[in-house]
């Protein structure tokens, strides 16, 4: 089984040619099966050929799902989690521009401390947003496609709309189960309707569904029907808030929009130039020392002139 | 060497030699094989600094527990929290009353030798079930609570395997026993006497393993379990007390052993002396020594390598295995003895 | 009634309220013992609040969340190349282990596939931190049962482990050295000989631990019989890794769902163990640490020659799409749901942690045990602190 590397390597990446495998039978036979057994209730698929399947089911048709998928032999339980396709209202990188105040989602309602939950601790609308903020495409630059869906009050909100298996809502939830003793896994996401994220537990399909839906609670707010016990499992039993929701903001971002940002003070002048001297000794020192390769990462020895 | 002193100067003298000897028997136990030995059975060096090749360290520990802060926890049982260490370092001094180390170095010469020292060092029993309830902690409870089912269990072997050795040597008296192995032979010839590890081998065996058990140290120390209930009954023991709980553990090791010693080794007698010789008084405590570390060595070396045993596991361990086994060998040593 | 009359019958209600009280305080109710946060046997910060009946476990429940970085959210904030410094620091003992599922995942997104020879040496490193990691648990396994030796002989041995690792990425425990498209570095000079002997060492290690403590009859007293687990519920509560091989179940992500890396270039052998319980699980790990010391052997035979990296732009923006690769970790199935939207960063990164799933199934398994047997099933089941809590 040991060939010659060089024979093998092709084959190895002819496995990862992305185009190479034109079809591949188990996982459309798989499909076919669900479409069988689900009918309707599987809204849309996507196939990776040789990779992976998706599956989009419907909300009502979770727990069936589950249990077909468990009957087909996927008794191994991956992981269930959720995605928030919100785009974050604050910015991510280094080059992010800045209004001087960090984006806020205005959410009306009795939202007083204008971080998107009333005063009781309960979610208001996820949706609506700040009419005064800037447009949400100058936050993230070079984004995928943004679509800006119109709710019924009129307001937008900047969804990231480049999904597998579609979707147009804002919450999903994913899971993910697994075929012992082979590469077979099926990738689940249900729709949860805007200002409804609620659905049917898998606790009793798949035992360990049990954790992964608390954290999924904890992080996201969505209520699971039928859970034997729906509390904190990170985070301390009096905390407020969903944290990975994307109005759920990073404190270090808003506190600092970005991390590499150095404060620098300006050099005093009686010392410009005798540190000027100095770099410039250090500099010559390791240009006479230097191997073939330069090693110095980014210390730029004009710096210290410029005191910028 | 006769020159009388008077009651009380007997006594101080007595008093003084044990109050000597206890620490400094730990002492040597806990450097050779606490420090040393396990260190170089677990690939590492050990305490190298203080003095030479860390010979101190036991010192600079002693200093260091002495200089802590008293603690106590809040709700605990103040007076049988601090009297819990004082109970169970007051069996140790008490065995040492009886062991000698040649034929007149012995404290306390009692003809009920060996049934005294079987007594007293059930004592300790009493305080660490004390500990284990003054802490007012659950780990020390659960300890503690164990310590009393472990000791208690394991009594009966030790007992049973020294019957044994009375019933061959026909008398309790621990000076009395070790001249029976001096003057024994081996069908007739008396070169090294008659230890009795030759015909009661069965009974030091049961003798080690019990007494393994009564000091708590693995593979019987679910008592202690560090890594369950983190040094059970001694958990909230700090400074001092935690100081004589110590002395008391290695203090105690060494009074077993040196029970062992002088019940299957023949104690101080060395073939070729007389049993009542002078030179046996002088020369007396460094065989005691030897032997004692023979049978330290077993143990420790025994401490260090085995997992534990369950609380369950240990109980049917003493007495589905070792009870019957001792009597059995007492039964055989009774018939032999009697038969011939 | 008469005043004699009266004291005797409120005589004889005092007595018997007193004997009632004396009999409900002597009704010892159950007690609650909280093995941890601080603990010597939870490997970290883990808290498990056991309710005892005496020395049985009547119910018991993990609380975790001591160390909880919020990695996915912190994810969310980084751009590619800097989420390996987060993942690595997840399962801390295995390292390299962590970043190769987010690097492939990353790179599928990309369609960029590193040349072989930086696919050889990401699975040597692979095994080796595998190595570095469970020999951990072989020595660690003996302390949770009272052994305290065997431990030091791990960690003098895996020392020698760390330092490869540490020669080729320059750090023991955080490398930080998986790339999208390759690897940071060659391997240095003179550095297939030493990991031979290193692997030659391991090979005696396991020999050792073999003999002393799966050897030793107290040992197989405390670990046999304990804590089973059966194929149905492991498989149900997602437990993956040696959990589910000693429960008998014929699975390995490296031979069956390979998602890329070496392991199908070389013959090796998957363990499982029948039984189910403690004894099991710590066979199955021994077993995998010297049959990953014999596939290092093989993959620094069979290493292949050319480029360690790719072509790739040097600012990485990964087109958008969404991917699952996960891997067999040293712990687990370990794998990272990566979502992205065309930008610098990951628009949703999902870590699917082992020790998570693993952990879900201590209430199930502790029914009934004593709280020796608690720690040797924590033991058993090996987790990690960090991969628990993310």
């Amino acid at each position: 089984m040991t060939d010659a590397p060089a024979a093998a390597a092709p084959a190895a990446a002819e496995d990862e040619d992305p185009a190479a495998p034109a079809s591949d039978p188990p996982r459309e036979e798989l499909l076919a099966q669900l479409l069988d057994a689900l009918g309707d209730g599987l809204v849309e698929h996507h196939l990776a050929h040789g990779r992976d399947l998706w599956i989009r089911v419907d909300r009502d048709r979770w727990q069936d799902a589950g249990r077909t998928l468990r009957d087909l032999g996927y008794t191994y339980f991956g992981f269930l989690s959720a995605i928030d396709w919100m785009v974050a209202p604050e910015g991510r990188y280094e080059d992010t521009e800045f209004e001087d105040e960090p984006v806020v989602t205005d959410i009306g309602g009795d939202d007083d401390a204008g971080d998107g939950y009333a005063a009781d601790g309960e979610p208001t609308d996820e949706d609506a947003t700040d009419p005064d903020a800037a447009e949400p495409d100058a936050a993230v630059p070079d984004a995928g496609d943004e679509e800006a869906t119109a709710d019924e009050d009129g307001t937008a909100s900047a969804m990231a709309s480049q999904r597998l298996a579609g979707g147009k809502t804002r919450f999903q939830v994913l899971a993910r189960v697994q075929k012992p003793g082979t590469d077979m896994g099926v990738t689940l996401k249900v729709d949860l309707p805007d200002g409804e994220a609620r659905i049917d537990t898998w606790t009793a399909l798949y035992r360990g569904a049990n954790w992964h839906e608390r954290e999924a609670w904890e992080m996201f707010g969505i209520d699971f029907a039928g859970h034997p016990g729906l509390r904190h499992i990170y985070l301390p039993s009096e905390f407020e808030g969903h944290p990975l929701r994307k109005d759920y903001p990073l404190l270090a971002r808003v506190v600092k929009p970005w991390p590499g940002v150095v404060d620098i003070e300006d050099i005093p002048p009686h010392l410009e130039s005798q540190l000027e001297a100095e770099v410039m000794a250090a500099f010559e020192a390791t240009q006479a020392a230097a191997s073939s390769e330069p090693s110095a990462a980014g210390e730029e020895p004009s710096a210290g002139g410029e005191g910028s | 060497m006769t020159f009388a002193l008077a009651y009380w100067q007997e006594t101080a003298v007595k008093l003084a030699v044990i109050l000597a000897v206890v620490p400094t028997a730990s002492l040597v136990l806990v450097y050779l094989f606490l420090f040393k030995w396990v260190s170089f059975m677990q690939s590492r060096l050990g305490p190298m600094e203080a003095g030479p090749h860390g010979s101190l360290q036991l010192i600079a520990e002693a200093v260091k527990f002495l200089q802590k802060e008293d603690l106590m926890p809040g709700r605990a049982d103040r007076h049988v929290f601090a009297a819990a260490p004082v109970v169970v370092l007051m069996s140790t001094f008490l065995l040492f009353v009886v062991i000698p180390a040649g034929p007149d170095l012995v404290v306390e010469s009692l003809p009920t030798g060996i049934f005294y020292a079987l007594a007293v060092s059930s004592l300790s029993t009493l305080g660490v079930l004390m500990a284990g309830w003054a802490s007012a902690n659950k780990y020390a409870l659960l300890g503690g609570l164990r310590a009393a089912g472990q000791l208690i269990a394991y009594e009966l072997p030790l007992v049973l395997a020294v019957v044994g050795v009375v019933v061959q040597a026909e008398t309790l008296d621990i000076q009395g026993i070790v001249a029976a192995q001096a003057d024994g032979a081996i069908f007739g010839w008396g070169g090294i006497g008659l230890p009795y590890v030759l015909t009661q081998f069965l009974g030091l065996l049961i003798f080690m393993v019990a007494a393994q058990a009564e000091l708590t140290q693995a593979p019987f120390d679910m008592p202690i379990a560090e890594s369950e209930i983190v040094g059970g009954f001694q958990v909230e023991y700090s400074g001092f007390r935690y100081l004589l709980f110590f002395m008391a553990e290695f203090g105690t090791a060494f009074a077993f052993s040196a029970l062992g010693a002088v019940l299957f080794l023949g104690g101080w007698w060395f073939p070729g002396f007389d049993t009542d010789a002078n030179a046996l008084n002088v020369i007396g405590p460094a065989i005691m020594l030897g032997k004692v570390l023979i049978l330290s060595f077993v143990i420790f070396w025994v401490r260090f390598t085995y997992p534990r045993l369950r609380e369950d596991q240990l109980q049917q361990f003493a007495w589905k295995l070792l009870i019957p086994v001792a009597l059995l060998n007492i039964t055989v040593t009774g018939i032999l003895k009697v038969a011939f | 009634m008469t005043a004699v009359e009266q004291r005797r019958r409120q005589a004889y209600v005092d007595a018997q309220a007193s004997e009632a009280r004396v009999t409900i305080e002597l009704q010892t109710g159950d007690m609650t013992l909280n093995i941890g946060p601080q603990h010597p046997a939870t490997h970290g910060t883990l808290r498990i609040a056991a309710r005892l009946d005496g020395e049985q476990v009547v119910a018991c429940e993990p609380i975790m969340g001591y160390m909880h970085r919020g990695y996915e959210k912190l994810a969310e904030v980084r751009t590619y190349p800097q989420v390996t410094t987060l993942i690595n620091r997840i399962d801390w003992l295995g390292s390299f282990a962590n970043e190769v599922p987010f690097i492939l995942a990353a790179e599928r997104l990309m369609e960029v596939e590193a040349p072989p020879r930086a696919q050889w040496i990401r699975t040597i490193l692979f095994e080796l931190s595998r190595i570095a990691n469970i020999s951990l648990f072989l020595g660690d396994m003996g302390v949770q049962v009272g052994a305290l030796t065997p431990v030091f002989y791990a960690f003098r041995d895996r020392e020698r482990v760390l330092n490869q690792i540490e020669a080729v990425t320059g750090g023991r425990f955080h490398p930080n050295f998986d790339r999208i498209g390759g690897l940071k570095d060659d391997l240095p000079k003179g550095w297939i000989d030493e990991t031979r002997a290193v692997m030659a060492t391991m090979r005696r290690f396991c020999d050792e631990m073999e003999e002393l403590l799966m050897g030793s009859e107290i040992f197989e007293a405390r670990c046999r019989g304990i804590g089973v687990i059966p194929a149905e519920v492991a498989l149900s509560y997602g437990l993956s890794g040696a959990n589910l091989r000693g429960s008998g179940i014929d699975w390995d992500l490296r031979r069956d769902a390979n998602p890329g890396l070496a392991w199908d270039q070389i013959d090796w052998k998957v363990w499982t163990h029948p039984d189910g319980d403690s004894f099991a699980r710590y066979w199955v790990r021994l077993q995998e640490t010297r049959e990953a010391t014999y596939m290092v052997e093989k993959l620094c035979d069979g290493l292949p020659g050319g480029p360690i990296m790719a072509k790739v732009p040097r600012i990485i923006k990964v087109p958008a799409g969404e991917s699952y690769v996960s891997t067999e970790n040293p712990l687990g199935e370990m794998g990272y749901y990566v979502i992205s939207q065309g930008d610098l960063g990951p628009f949703r990164v999902k870590i699917r942690t082992p020790s998570f799933n693993n952990i879900s199934v201590v209430p199930w398994v502790m029914r009934g045990v004593y709280v020796p047997d608690v720690i040797t099933i924590l033991g058993s089941l090996y987790f990690i602190l960090g991969d628990i809590d993310r």
